[in-house]
C-alpha cells in the first residue's frame, strides 16, 4: 500500500523525539555551535567558518534532502544550537518541525534557500511556487555565503570575525572562478543544444543562469525495459525529438540497457549521462564538496552535449 | 489478493499496540555517544533510481515459498510456509497464512517505494523471515509509516508496530483501540475504527476518539488505502473516508446490484478499485466520480483496476484476459492466457505503473502482461512451484 500521509506520519515521529529532546535536556541559550541541515549548506558553511565554530551537518552524503530525519539528540542539539542555517522553502520535509521548534526557542535560524532571490518552478505540479534548489546556480551561492557570514559573525559567540570574513572571501573567490568556468564551458556549446532532457528537479536555477532550456522527461522502467513497447519509450523518445539532442541526464539502474532498448525499440540514439544533484557524496565519490559536485555536471553536461 | 473465504474463521479479539514513547528513540538509547542514523537513511537498504518489483509466490500444495525479482529475474527460495492458502502485501512485506493451522507467517521482501506526494523514493534490501502472527490467517494490510494493520479473514484487524517489521520482528501488545473495535485501519496519521456495533471513529494515534462519524458500517470485510482516501468494504455499501480540513469525511458507496464487497483489488493508490461481490461479478468503484460501475463479464474469477483513466482487467474462467475501458464499460482487447484455472486457486491479477502479473499454476508461470500493448506478453517466468499464491511488492 502507498502512505498518503507520509508527511504528517514523519511529522509526528520527530514531534515525539523532540519531546522527549526536551525532557532530557533544558534549552538554554545555545553552545552547541552551528548546526546545518543539508550537506551542500554543510560544506559552505564548513569553509566559512573554519575552525572558528563547531558546524554539525544534520544530512549525511549520498541522503535524501527531503526524507532525511533527526534523532532526539540531533533535535537537542538544533534546540540549543547559536545558529541554524537551513536551505528552506519545503526542501527539508523530514525536519521542518525540528527547524520551526528551535526558531521558536529563540535560535536564530537563517533559511538561505528564502533570502536568495529563489525563482519559482516552471513545470510540473510544483508551478510558481519557489524552487528550493538554488545551488544549481554559483551566483546565488555566493549571496549565500556572504548571508551565512554575516550570519556566523552577529550570532555565534567567540568567532574572530576578521578570520572568518576572510575565509569567505577567499572560498567566494573560488565559486566566482567556478561561475566564470561553467559559462565558458556551456558558452562554447551551440545555443540549440543547450537543452536538459532530464528526470532531475533541481537544474531550474542552472538554466536560467545559463540559458538551457530544461526538457523533463519519464525513464523508462527497469521493469519495462527488459521487454518494452513503445508506450513505454514513448515520453522518452518525444522528449529527445524534442530537443534534438542525444544526451539523457538522468538516474537508471541501467544506463546502457536503456540506451540500447532506446536505439533498438524506438529508433532514437540517446546517451544516458548521470549527474549529481540535490547530496554530496563521500570522499572519493565524485562530489565530496559543493565545488567538486558543480565541476562534476559541468563536464558531464559539457561532454554529453557537445558534438550534437 | 484473491477474493477470501468468510466462512470458517473465529472472531479474533482485537489486540493493538501502543506506541511507547518515541519510534525513533530506541535505537538512540543503546548508543548514546554514536553519530545516529537518519530517517531517510535505511540501514543496508539502497536507494534506487526506479521501482524494485518483486513477486512472492507460493504453492498450496507443498507449502514452498519463492521470490522472483523482476529487476534481475533471479528466483530465490523463502521459508516453506506448510499449508498456505492465502496472501496479502503491504507494499513490501508479504504475509502468507494457512487457514488450517491459522497461522500467519511474514516475509521482508526487501524492496519498497516511499510516497513523499511530489516524488517517490525507492528502496531494495536483503529478503528474509520476520515472524509469525499466531491464531490469525491475514487476508488484508493496510500501512501507514507508523502502524500496520493486518485484517483477519473474518474481519477484524491486529495492529502491528510497522518500525518492529522493519526492524524484523513482529510486535503486537496492549490496548489502543476500545476493546468493542472490529477493525482499526491507520489514515490520515491516526487511526480509523469500526466497532462491533458499526459505528466509525476516528482516533488519534495514542488511540484517543477526536471523531465519531454519522456513517456506520457492519461487518467490515477488507480495506484500501486510495489517493482519494480510504475504502472499507461494509454490508451496506464500500465506506470511503477521506480528509478534509484535518477532519475525516465520510459516505457510503451503495453496491450496483446484489451481493457485496469483502476484498478490493488496485494498484496500490489507485483511487479507481475493482472487487469480485460475493456473488462473482465484476464491479469497479471510481472515487472521482464516487460511483461503482457493474462490468459486463460472465464467469470473473479475477479482477483489478490500474487506475484513473486506465484500463480494469478481468480474468474469465476459461483463463482469457480482459481489459476494459472503466468509463464505459467496453472491452477494448482480450487474450486467452492461461489454460487451466485452478478453481480452488484461481489466479490473481496483481498490477503495477507499467506492468500487470498473473500466476498460472497449473503451468508453472508468471505472465507479465504489457496492459499499455494490447495484452501483449512481455515476459513470462518459469518458475519451479506451482504459484497458486501470488503478491507483488515494491511497486
Amino acid at each position: 500500500m502507498i502512505d498518503v500521509y507520509p508527511r504528517k506520519a514523519l511529522t509526528a515521529l520527530t514531534v515525539t523525539g523532540l519531546v522527549v529532546a526536551l525532557g532530557a535536556c533544558s534549552p538554554d541559550d545555545g553552545g552547541e555551535g552551528i548546526v546545518v541541515t543539508t550537506n551542500i549548506l554543510g560544506d559552505i558553511t564548513r569553509e566559512i567558518v573554519g575552525d572558528q565554530a563547531e558546524v554539525t551537518v544534520l544530512m549525511k552524503p549520498n541522503a535524501d534532502p527531503h526524507s532525511f530525519g533527526v534523532s532526539a539528540q540531533e533535535a537537542a542539539r538544533l534546540e540549543n544550537a547559536d545558529l541554524v542555517v537551513h536551505n528552506g522553502l519545503g526542501l527539508e520535509e523530514g525536519i521542518a518541525r525540528n527547524v520551526a521548534a528551535a526558531e521558536e526557542a529563540g535560535v536564530p535560524a537563517l533559511e538561505v534557500g528564502a533570502n536568495v532571490d529563489p525563482l519559482p518552478y516552471t513545470s510540473d505540479e510544483s508551478e510558481g511556487e519557489p524552487d528550493p534548489h538554488f545551488w544549481t546556480d554559483p551566483a546565488r551561492v555566493l549571496m549565500a555565503v556572504d548571508l551565512i557570514t554575516e550570519h556566523v559573525v552577529e550570532e555565534v559567540d567567540g568567532v574572530d570575525p576578521d578570520s572568518v570574513r576572510a575565509a569567505a572571501e577567499a572560498y567566494a573567490t573560488q565559486v566566482q572562478e567556478l561561475d566564470t568556468w561553467m559559462g565558458e564551458e556551456f558558452g562554447a556549446l551551440p545555443d540549440e543544444d543547450r537543452r536538459l532532457v532530464t528526470n532531475h528537479h533541481v537544474f531550474g536555477y542552472l538554466a536560467d543562469r545559463y540559458d538551457f532550456e530544461v526538457i523533463g522527461a519519464v525513464i523508462p522502467s527497469g521493469t519495462t525495459l527488459a521487454s518494452p513497447s513503445t508506450s513505454d519509450l514513448k515520453d522518452l523518445s518525444d522528449a529527445v525529438a524534442e530537443s534534438g539532442v542525444s544526451a539523457v541526464f538522468a538516474d537508471s539502474s541501467q544506463p546502457d540497457r536503456l540506451a540500447t532498448v532506446m536505439a533498438e525499440e524506438a529508433g532514437v540514439e540517446i546517451e544516458v549521462v548521470p549527474l549529481h544533484s540535490e547530496s554530496l557524496t563521500e570522499e572519493g565519490g565524485g562530489a565530496a564538496t559543493y565545488l567538486e559536485m558543480m565541476r562534476a555536471n559541468t563536464e558531464a553536461i559539457a561532454a554529453g552535449l557537445d558534438g550534437d | 489478493m484473491r477474493p477470501l473465504t468468510t466462512a470458517k474463521a473465529t472472531a479474533v479479539g482485537l489486540c493493538a499496540l501502543l506506541l511507547a514513547g518515541c519510534a525513533g528513540e530506541a535505537p538512540q538509547d543503546e548508543t548514546p555517544e554514536t553519530e545516529e542514523t537518519p530517517h531517510g537513511y535505511v540501514e543496508g537498504a539502497e536507494e534506487t533510481a526506479e521501482p524494485q518489483s518483486r513477486l512472492v509466490l507460493a504453492d498450496a500444495d507443498s507449502g514452498e515459498v519463492r521470490l522472483v525479482d523482476l529487476i534481475t529475474e533471479e528466483v530465490t527460495e523463502l521459508d516453506a510456509v506448510p499449508g498456505a492458502d492465502g496472501i496479502a502485501e503491504d507494499g513490501r512485506f508479504a504475509y502468507l497464512h494457512s487457514s488450517g493451522d491459522r497461522t500467519t507467517e511474514v516475509f521482508d521482501s526487501g524492496v519498497w517505494t516511499v510516497d513523499h506526494g511530489d516524488h517517490k523514493h525507492y528502496y531494495r534490501a536483503d529478503t528474509g523471515p520476520v515472524g509469525t502472527l499466531e491464531g490469525v490467517t491475514i487476508a488484508t494490510v493496510v500501512t501507514d509509516t507508523v502502524l500496520t494493520s493486518a485484517i483477519d479473514d473474518a474481519g477484524t484487524s491486529l495492529v502491528l508496530e510497522r518500525e518492529g517489521l522493519e526492524e524484523g520482528t513482529v510486535t503486537t501488545s496492549g490496548d489502543l483501540v476500545p476493546e468493542e473495535t472490529t477493525l482499526a485501519l491507520p489514515f490520515a496519521g491516526g487511526l480509523v475504527t469500526v466497532g462491533e456495533d458499526g459505528t466509525v471513529q476516528g482516533l488519534e494515534r495514542d488511540g484517543e476518539s477526536v471523531q465519531t462519524l454519522d456513517e456506520s458500517c457492519a461487518d467490515p470485510r477488507g480495506a484500501a488505502v486510495t489517493r482519494r482516501g480510504l475504502i472499507v468494504g461494509c454490508a451496506e455499501g464500500a465506506l470511503h473516508l477521506s480528509e478534509e480540513d484535518d477532519a475525516l469525511e465520510a459516505s457510503v458507496l451503495p453496491y450496483p446490484g446484489s451481493g457485496r464487497v469483502d476484498s478490493f483489488h488496485h494498484r496500490p493508490g489507485s483511487a479507481v478499485l475493482a472487487a469480485l461481490s460475493t456473488d462473482g461479478d465484476p464491479w469497479v468503484l471510481d472515487l472521482a466520480a464516487s460511483e461503482w460501475r457493474a462490468l459486463d463479464l460472465d464467469d470473473t474469477v479475477a479482477v483489478t483496476a490500474v487506475g484513473e483513466g486506465m484500463p480494469v482487467l478481468a480474468l474469465d474462467g476459461a483463463g482469457t484476459l480482459h481489459s476494459f475501458d472503466p468509463q464505459n464499460g467496453e472491452e477494448t482487447a482480450g487474450v486467452a492466457l492461461v489454460a487451466t484455472i485452478d478453481a480452488e486457486h484461481p489466479p490473481t491479477l496483481q498490477v503495477d505503473t507499467s506492468r500487470a502479473y498473473v500466476n498460472d499454476a497449473e503451468a508453472g508461470l508468471v505472465h507479465e502482461i504489457d496492459y499499455n500493448d494490447d495484452l501483449r506478453t512481455a515476459r513470462t517466468f518459469e518458475v519451479d512451484i506451482a504459484p497458486h499464491l501470488m503478491v507483488e511488492t515494491g511497486r
